[in-house]
């Protein structure tokens, strides 16, 4: 055999060796894509490679049995061959490259769009925010200057009254008496109002606290009207939870005066307080309380309409009160991440239960950083 | 000076707030002259004996300032930084008077060196009575310090 013969043999031995490499590794390709339109192509693409390779193997085989002829013919095939091999993945390549470059166009549409909702939210929150908190600043700057010509009312009543009393004679005094009255009510009502507006307006931290110490205190300070009503609360223990403070008090306290207030007539009230740790989908893990109360109750169809600014279901004579208390709970517990809803069977009593998160939780628009 | 002579200095804007507040004073009975300044402005006047308080006897030292805190030109708080800063004038009790119940007023006022924070009482004869007991209080029960 000629040296010639045999470095060409040792040549087309490790081009064959490299080609089969190079068919296994397109498996791996076809992994990467199965299920493309490109699988198809690629599967052509890899079974060519195979049958070059067995041109490679023959061609070995031509080389040791040194026939001129078909080896010169063999050396045609396989440029053609070549040239038709390289073409063909230069338009597969093609075909590739421009799909990933037009997939990078759409990700970069995609996300320059995102941006700008993104952008778009941000500003109707921020505006939301700012109107919220001029609108809560409305309700303070009005309600305080409205208590100023009231109290000159009621005032200047009262002067009319000690000072002119007998000229008024009964029924003028009477007039005057009325007038006081309702200027009282009006004064109550923007108190109220105010306080309502106050709940967001004031900022408090979050500090893990004891609710137990909380209904405590507010149970002692609600002694006199539990002895006068011979009420009772019971609960069980209560957890320590992130909340705000004097916002916490007003919320336990405005839930058991309400239960008491509502009393049915010679029922002694009993409010039950129930907590239970429950999973909230939307919210994550919550503390579940529940106030119940043996009052009067009420018809379910109102359960929404109760939470609603100074609305009242009773008459003023029957049961005292704006119709805000209820407003500043849900304000309350909304402000802290939770829910509250309420249940009523008239005659029977009503139920509050509302819930706050177990942790501490970023929330959205808080005045924290205010 | 004595006690009994002493004038209550007390600046409101609100016409019918001074009106109230004289007539209140005047059934309390107490023998010192409750007089009145419209804003903080004229309230500094009137302690540092300048414009129309420069006249000789037209501006007695005050026993007890009565400060709203709302008012226009100077309000109550500035005035009342300015009086507490003052090494003459801020023996002077200053009671602040007002509408506002917001517990920042309280706590700047307090800051500042108020001695009683007091939220305008809303009937006629509360407003007597509150008067009465700030009277009896600083003119009868504690020692002033009297100038003068």
């Amino acid at each position: 055999m000629q040296t010639t013969s045999l470095i060409s043999a040792v040549l087309i031995l490790f081009g064959a060796l490299t080609l089969g490499v190079a068919a296994a590794q397109t498996g791996k390709i076809l992994a990467l894509i199965s299920g493309t339109p490109h699988e198809q192509s690629w599967g052509r693409l890899r079974i060519l490679m195979f049958l070059f390779l067995l041109g490679y193997l023959g061609a070995l085989g031509v080389v040791f049995t040194a026939s001129e002829e078909a080896l010169s013919l063999l050396m045609g095939a396989v440029f053609l061959g070549g040239a038709a091999f390289v073409m063909l993945v230069v338009r597969l390549g093609h075909t590739t490259m421009s799909e990933l470059s037009a997939a990078a166009v759409t990700e970069k549409k995609r996300r320059h769009d995102l941006q700008r909702t993104l952008g778009t939210l941000e500003h109707t929150n921020e505006a939301l925010t700012k109107s919220n908190a001029e609108l809560e600043q409305f309700a303070y700057v009005a309600s305080h200057d409205l208590q100023e010509p009231l109290r000159k009312i009621k005032a200047f009543g009262d002067l009319l009254g000690q000072e002119f009393g007998e000229e008024l004679g009964e029924d003028g005094q009477m007039y005057v008496e009325r007038m006081r009255k309702a200027a009282g009510r009006m004064s109550t009502l923007i108190d109220d109002l105010l306080a309502f507006s106050r709940v967001t307006r004031k900022g408090e931290e979050f500090v893990d606290l004891d609710l137990q110490k909380i209904a405590d205190n507010v149970i002692d300070d609600l002694q006199t009207r539990l002895e006068e009503t011979e009420g009772a609360v019971e609960m069980d223990p209560l957890p320590t939870l992130p909340v705000r403070k004097t916002q916490m008090r007003q919320l336990i306290q405005n839930l058991i005066s309400n239960g008491l207030k509502f009393q049915r007539k010679d029922v002694p009230p009993v409010v039950k307080i129930t907590v239970e740790n429950i999973e909230d989908p939307d919210l994550g893990p919550m503390c579940q309380f529940t106030f119940q109360d043996n009052g009067i109750g009420f018809d379910p169809k109102h359960a929404e309409r109760i939470f609603g600014i100074f609305q009242r279901l009773h008459g003023r004579s029957e049961y005292e009160g704006t119709g805000v208390g209820l407003s500043i709970c849900q304000k309350i517990v909304i402000g802290h991440g939770g829910r509250i809803h309420a249940e009523g069977t008239p005659g029977e009593g009503a139920r509050f239960i509302f819930t706050l998160p177990r942790e501490r939780v970023a929330l959205p628009g808080s005045d924290d950083e205010s | 000076m004595k006690v009994d002579e002493l004038v209550v200095l007390m600046a409101d804007d609100d016409e019918d707030d001074r009106m109230l507040a004289g007539r209140a004073w005047k059934k309390c009975r107490f023998t010192n002259d409750l007089v009145f300044v419209h804003d903080g402005e004229e309230l500094m006047e009137y302690l540092h004996r300048e414009g129309k308080y420069a006249e000789e006897g037209k501006a007695p030292r005050p026993g007890m300032i009565l400060l709203d805190l709302n008012m226009p030109r100077k309000d109550g708080r500035e005035a009342l930084r300015e009086i507490k800063a003052d090494p003459k004038l801020r023996k002077i009790p200053i009671v602040v008077l007002t509408t506002s119940k917001a517990e920042e007023d309280i706590l700047r006022t307090y800051d500042l060196g108020v001695n009683s924070f007091i939220t305008k009482p809303i009937t006629f004869d509360s407003l007597v009575t509150t008067l009465e007991t700030l009277g009896n209080y600083w003119f009868r029960i504690v020692k002033l310090p009297i100038e003068e």
